[in-house]
């Protein structure tokens, strides 16, 4: 499936005010093959769902998540990782990076 | 160092505007330190609140975000304050102290002799004395449900002081929940305060209108006039009094808040959307 398929990166895109063609689909693309998951599953390892539809931080997963897009950072560059972080932002998981001044 | 010019500047805002100017300011200069006067000044507010038998419930530790151990700055972050805790010069670790009612009497002697109490209104030395303590609180302090209450209702107070005095001081504050078993030991926090929040206070990042006044209920929703089921109504003419008066001002968003919003991101190196 296209990346542009999964309800995570629709969602992304809506929130975001971006389309299919933009260079943050490459980045996050790029991410997922990295480590073997796909957008929706990415989210879903953060986020427990409950029967209600009400959604809970999976803590440990989040900050596996997080040590990763640091870890990509640190090749990648602030601006690429941040990208990675709206995206799992835009999908209710809050992740703040360290500032920079 | 003290500030003559920028005291006078704070002594002479008038209230409305400073609390029609409030506002939970989210992002600062981290650069950018909090003299210790201010927090003299926030201090002294705080002192000055409202508060049953003259007790002090309100405690607070200020510290400058450099001098924490780094071990416990990274703990104390949450998945949403980790860049709030960056750039926050200075924590304001909150508490209310159960236990402050105790020796009241004599505090409430001390009143009565400054003249706040009066027989007029049945006070007396030994009500004070002998009454006060048995009838009122011992009970109270015996009872952890009712001295949490009493303390964290009458703290409060005093915390909104603060909050006060912060935006006459040209600074901005954010209440934040936070996890305050990670300092207790490295602060030396005494067993029976309980945690309120911790306050991070700083020179706004941002304007200090942060984007315009937040939207809240009219006041016929929660204010009532007699009774429970009467709306106390607003009227135009103190509305508009309020208007003039900076206690009510434009709503929030401003047209220009989110390219703000996304300014800071950028130079701090936050994501944009």
């Amino acid at each position: 499936m296209a990346l542009t398929g999964y309800g995570s990166v629709q969602a992304w895109m809506e929130a975001a005010g971006f389309a299919e063609d933009d260079e943050r689909i490459a980045v996050l693309e790029a991410f997922c093959v990295t480590h073997g998951a796909t957008p929706d599953e990415m989210v879903d390892q953060c986020l427990r769902r409950f029967d209600d539809g009400q959604l809970k931080l999976r803590m440990k997963a989040r900050r596996e998540w997080v040590s990763r897009i640091d870890a990509f950072e640190a090749s990648g560059g602030r601006r690429q990782a941040n990208i990675l972080r709206s995206f799992f932002v835009q999908n209710g998981i809050p992740i703040q990076p360290p500032i920079t001044w | 160092m003290y500030d003559e010019h920028e005291m006078d500047r704070a002594g002479a805002m008038p209230l409305f505007d400073a609390i029609g100017t409030r506002r939970s300011i989210r992002y600062f200069q981290p650069f950018r330190p909090v003299e210790r006067w201010k927090v003299e000044v926030m201090f002294e507010a705080a002192q000055r609140s409202s508060r049953s038998v003259n007790a002090s419930y309100l405690k607070v530790i200020a510290c400058e975000r450099d001098t924490l151990d780094p071990e416990a700055r990274e703990a104390l972050k949450t998945p949403t304050n980790t860049a709030d805790l960056d750039m926050a010069p200075l924590y304001l670790f909150t508490y209310s102290d159960p236990q402050a009612p105790a020796g009241g009497p004599e505090r409430l002697k001390d009143l009565y002799d400054r003249g706040a109490f009066a027989p007029a209104l049945g006070w007396s030395h030994r009500f004070a004395d002998e009454v006060v303590g048995k009838t009122i609180l011992e009970p109270l302090l015996a009872d952890p449900a009712a001295a949490g209450w009493m303390a964290a209702v009458e703290a409060a107070q005093a915390l909104a002081h603060i909050l006060l005095s912060v935006t006459a001081l040209g600074l901005g504050a954010c209440c934040k929940s936070w996890n305050s078993d990670v300092v207790k030991e490295s602060l030396s926090v005494p067993e029976n305060w309980q945690p309120m929040w911790m306050v991070l206070v700083g020179y706004p990042a941002e304007d200090m209108q942060a984007g315009g006044q937040r939207p809240r209920a009219p006041i016929s929703e929660d204010y009532f006039w007699n009774d429970a089921t009467t709306p106390f109504e607003a009227t135009p003419e103190v509305t508009a009094a309020l208007e003039k008066h900076r206690l009510l001002q434009p709503l929030a968003p401003y047209p220009w808040r989110q390219a703000e919003i996304r300014s800071i991101a950028r130079a701090y190196g936050l994501p944009e959307e």
